[in-house]
């Protein structure tokens, strides 16, 4: 009798599948344009839980579609991102789905976000230079690397063209959460298809291979960090130990690596509106990476020479100079980003015109910029130098800004007469 | 169709049902300590063993045990600045038939029986979620959940009694939406 129940519930358990599978979950069935909760930032002071649309979605499940797709953990297999896409759970509550945690909440973030950048490209003039969708790797997991640097870190890896997170520790906003870095990646990728990717095919310039772009510098040993050194023996830098090409190949490197960083944040700036957008995630970096321009601080940068003297200091003083350069990339960029937002805002003031519009042009030039920039690149023999006032110098053409406010702001950074003279060689 | 399931395999079992030994024809057993696990997706992407929190209460009638149970998981993931708390709760009626039960007559005086269970209910998924101290709390709509399983209990000393259950339920929009789950209960009963 008890063999014959046995079969009978065995049956039984079989009708249950069978009947259970026909049944599609509210998150299995959703498509297209999908409604759900993310947080955004209201202003600089706030996040807010928003109702947003994220188009083009094929599986919710994944959040994948027109705009992005996520791997979990990924791996890299010479030029693609490998690896399962992370299972995203929500709840529907009416029309809207509401994620039930962390990482489904950061899918849907970042494929909002994503959208908006590919909005964004249309307009600033960079429709075409990525595909989409955007691969993103999500609490990715890196190899050889220390363990403090293995974590609360974002960056673009441009040999598998995927935005890339790492598992975030802190306490403060998840850095795949913040809009500002998710425009910082995004920018990385344009910087690396318009000019890096034709720098890199340029043998005489042998700047660099297989580079990380990240959201900030990976943490390197107090005792040894070369910043604190070189500031404290800067007036006696000793001789470098490396030939001039090679010296010359680092200085390339080192800008336009800090002007890759530097645009980087810039863009987070149009995008989030936030001079302190590093402050939700890393709010170590807010002092060195804020946008706004301390007064004293205008017409300020790491010009050539400076340059040079750090390049020299750290490959005579260090077996791998690469280190160190990398912690130098944001001392040379963040002054272009605040130097970009502060004439955006002085544009505005004097042509009344909004600041959203203002930034919008500001990035429309700065794609512009590197459109050149990167036919410079290409051009460019083992000896040369790229200018380090090359973004400055651009800006101080528009012949718009003569004689204005704004142009009095740019003549800090050049040494030029006036705006809107072309004073090259 | 999952409810015509339930029936048929609730009336189709009584055919198989064993007479026991003379006792009073009702009783209620209630189980305070209870401890189920479900096999299910976690938020760190891990599908693995949960711990829910439970209580139940059976009436017996003869061969039939007529159950009510409350369960509830809570997880929590992310940050202290963005903060995601999923408390699920399933509200669950069941229908058993206890086809096999063995009597020891020593001083213990211990039963030992099985029955197999119909499961059905609605769980309530409820998100909590934090940014920058504000919260907001959002209700999923309501799911119904319905499964089968097997119980085997033992009974010492009139009062006592421990029951293991194993169980598939299934939800529309759980995850996965088949859960397999296992629970060890202890409480006490009395016959009327």
């Amino acid at each position: 009798m008890t063999v014959q129940f046995l079969r009978l519930l065995k049956g039984l358990v079989v009708i249950s599948l069978v009947a259970s599978c026909g049944q599609k979950s509210d998150v299995d069935k959703a498509e297209g344009t999908i409604q759900v909760d993310v947080p955004v930032q209201k202003n600089s002071n706030s996040f807010v839980f928003k109702t947003v649309q994220l188009f083009g979605i094929e599986s919710l499940k994944e959040v994948s579609g027109k705009f992005a797709r996520f791997f979990y953990t990924p791996g890299a297999e010479e030029t693609r991102i490998i690896g399962d896409a992370p299972k995203a759970r929500f709840i529907k509550s009416g029309d809207r789905f509401i994620p039930m945690d962390a990482i489904s909440n950061q899918m849907a973030v970042i494929y909002y976000h994503l959208q908006n950048m590919a909005q964004l490209d249309d307009v600033v003039g960079a429709a075409g230079v990525n595909h989409w969708p955007r691969s993103i790797g999500l609490d990715t997991i890196l190899a050889n690397v220390p363990a403090s640097s293995q974590k609360n870190n974002a960056f673009y890896d441009g040999s598998t063209d995927s935005m890339m997170f790492l598992p975030y520790t802190a306490d403060e906003l998840p850095i795949a959460a913040n809009g500002g870095v998710i425009a910082h990646e995004h920018f990385h990728s344009l910087f690396y298809k318009i000019v890096l990717k034709v720098a890199l095919n340029n043998k005489d310039l042998d700047l660099f291979s297989n580079q990380l772009f990240s959201i900030h510098n990976f943490k390197i040993n107090n005792s040894e960090k070369p910043t604190v050194i070189f500031r404290d023996e800067k007036l006696n830098l000793p001789l470098g130990a490396l030939d001039n090409s090679k010296i010359v190949s680092l200085m390339n490197r080192v800008y336009l690596l800090g002007l890759n960083e530097g645009l980087a944040d810039f863009w987070a700036w149009v995008y989030s509106d936030d001079a302190n957008y590093i402050n939700w995630s890393i709010p170590s970096e807010k002092t060195n990476r804020t946008l706004e321009l301390s007064a004293g601080e205008d017409g300020k940068y790491r010009n050539n020479k400076e340059i040079e003297s750090y390049v020299r200091f750290v490959s005579a003083n260090y077996g791998n100079p690469n280190k160190y350069l990398a912690a130098y990339y944001y001392e040379v960029g963040t002054p272009h980003a605040r130097f970009l937002r502060q004439l955006s805002l002085f544009v505005s003031e004097q042509q009344g015109k909004p600041l959203s519009e203002v930034k919008i042009q500001m990035a429309q030039k700065v794609i512009q910029f590197l459109k050149v920039l990167a036919r410079q690149t290409q051009s460019m023999k083992s000896n040369q130098v790229l200018p380090a006032d090359a973004l400055f110098q651009f800006f101080s053409e528009d012949s718009n800004l003569v004689d204005t406010k704004a142009c009095d702001f740019i003549l800090k950074y050049v040494k030029k007469a006036n705006c809107g003279i072309s004073e090259k060689p | 169709m999952r409810y015509l399931f339930l029936l048929t395999f609730l009336f189709s079992t009584i055919g198989f049902a064993q007479k026991s030994k003379s006792e009073p024809d009702s009783r209620i057993d209630f189980f305070p300590l209870v401890i189920q696990m479900r096999y299910q997706d976690k938020s760190d992407q891990t599908r693995d063993f949960t711990l829910w929190n439970s209580f139940s209460i059976n009436y017996i009638y003869q061969v039939f045990n007529f159950g009510a149970e409350v369960n509830q998981y809570k997880e929590e993931s992310g940050t202290p600045a963005l903060n995601f708390e999923t408390k699920t709760t399933d509200y669950l009626v069941s229908i058993g038939y206890q086809f096999l039960r063995i009597d020891d007559a020593s001083k213990v005086k211990a039963s030992f029986l099985m029955r197999a269970q119909g499961y059905l209910g609605q769980n309530q998924v409820l998100v909590s979620r934090s940014v920058n101290g504000m919260t907001t709390l959002e209700n999923a709509d309501p799911d119904f959940v319905y499964g089968i399983g097997a119980v085997a209990t033992g009974r010492f000393f009139k009062f006592f009694i421990a029951e293991m259950d194993v169980r598939i339920l299934f939800a529309k929009n759980s995850s996965p939406q088949i859960i397999p789950a296992q629970t060890l209960r202890i409480g006490a009963g009395f016959a009327f």
